[in-house]
């Protein structure tokens, strides 16, 4: 009688970390495919486009660094999020040190959103809104208070869960709930007919 | 009932839960769920834009694992960082000892060697000649002698 077969088993985070606390590098590598996405994207909206690639970078670095400190308490992913705001903030102060002019995350796109918003309206007409709808959008944003703004693109464009947010900004989950609504509320009144 | 209030519908298009009514709501109404919807889609063709941007992960994660050598010879540098400090207490530990040892003027130790057994033996004949019961020649021998006291060891 045939042995029932099994589907490969893939090992968890978890597995993955203890692997490369313990030298294996191939374990380390496959954490940073598994990540990299999230990190990016995480970077993306502290630092903007240009910057985001080497803080994505320096974050998973200092992961591996810090691997030995990493005690489970948290999801991998979130452990590592927290390190890539952190590396972010550090970018920004140390921008702002040395006095170079603060580049929003949206600023360093001259073409703004209209360039590489894909067009999934059918008609001219319904596209042409789309663009000026998002690049209102854009602008609304900047204008949250940090902390909401903060917020609102992690879950909307990190695509991060509210309570992983909560971990990664060591904040109370209700506190992120309360700004994420006060943020969403806001922005929905102030694009009023643009949506 | 009422549509959504623009709270409700903000909390809604956030992802947050409704209580059990608007949820209801919600479920049945076209015209609350079309604003959420409206919100909704502004944000996922925001987020596309993105997707433009987004860097060749192959190459990211070969500059990643490149860096990785030069930076850390190992991965345990965070737990020797706490570490330290009580490797260096214990150090001066050591060195304390090794000075006490060293000392010139210190008294030679006192000789660990067994002894023979010939010293042994000559120890026990002395016990065994000794015909006072091991133990009670500490006490003072005059603590029989009440008479010596004469207030009866009250004072």
């Amino acid at each position: 009688m045939a042995q029932p077969t099994h589907p490969e088993r893939v090992p968890d985070d978890r597995a993955l970390v203890m692997r490369a606390r313990n030298g294996d590098r191939d374990a380390f590598a496959e954490l940073v495919r598994r990540h990299q996405r999230r990190v990016w994207m995480v970077c993306r909206q502290y630092v903007g486009v240009d910057e985001a690639d080497p803080a994505t970078q320096d974050s998973l670095v200092k992961a591996y660094e810090g691997l030995a400190s990493f005690d489970g308490r948290s999801a991998f992913s979130t452990w590592l999020t927290r390190i890539a705001i952190n590396t972010c903030l550090d970018m920004l102060r140390r921008r702002r040190r040395e006095g170079v002019k603060a580049v929003m995350p949206d600023d360093d796109d001259p073409g703004g959103a209209a360039a590489h918003v894909p067009d999934d309206a059918v008609d001219p007409e319904g596209r042409s809104m789309q663009r000026q709808a998002v690049a209102r959008l854009e602008q609304l944003e900047r204008g949250l208070p940090e902390r909401q703004r903060e917020i609102f693109r992690l879950r909307f464009y990190a695509e991060m869960e509210l309570d992983a947010i909560a971990d990664a900004l060591s904040v109370h989950v209700g506190t992120v709930k309360t700004q994420l609504h006060r943020a969403v509320h806001r922005l929905r009144r102030e694009l009023g007919d643009v949506r | 009932m009422n549509h959504l209030s623009d709270e409700q519908i903000a909390a809604a298009a956030a992802g947050l839960d409704l209580d059990g009514s608007a949820a209801d709501h919600l479920e049945s109404c076209v015209a609350c769920r079309t604003e959420i919807e409206a919100l909704e889609r502004l944000i996922a063709a925001r987020r596309r834009r993105f997707a433009a941007e987004l860097p060749d992960w192959e190459t990211q994660a070969t500059a990643v694992m490149e860096r990785i050598p030069a930076a850390v010879r190992t991965p345990g540098r965070a737990r020797s960082a706490w570490l330290r400090p009580v490797f260096a207490l214990a150090a001066l530990v050591v060195l304390a000892v090794a000075v006490g040892l060293l000392r010139p003027d210190r008294e030679p130790a006192p000789s660990t060697a067994e002894p023979s057994v010939e010293e042994v033996l000559a120890e026990m004949n002395e016990l065994l000649s000794d015909d006072r019961i091991p133990g009670f020649e500490v006490i003072d021998p005059g603590i029989d002698d009440l008479t010596a006291d004469p207030d009866n060891g009250k004072s």
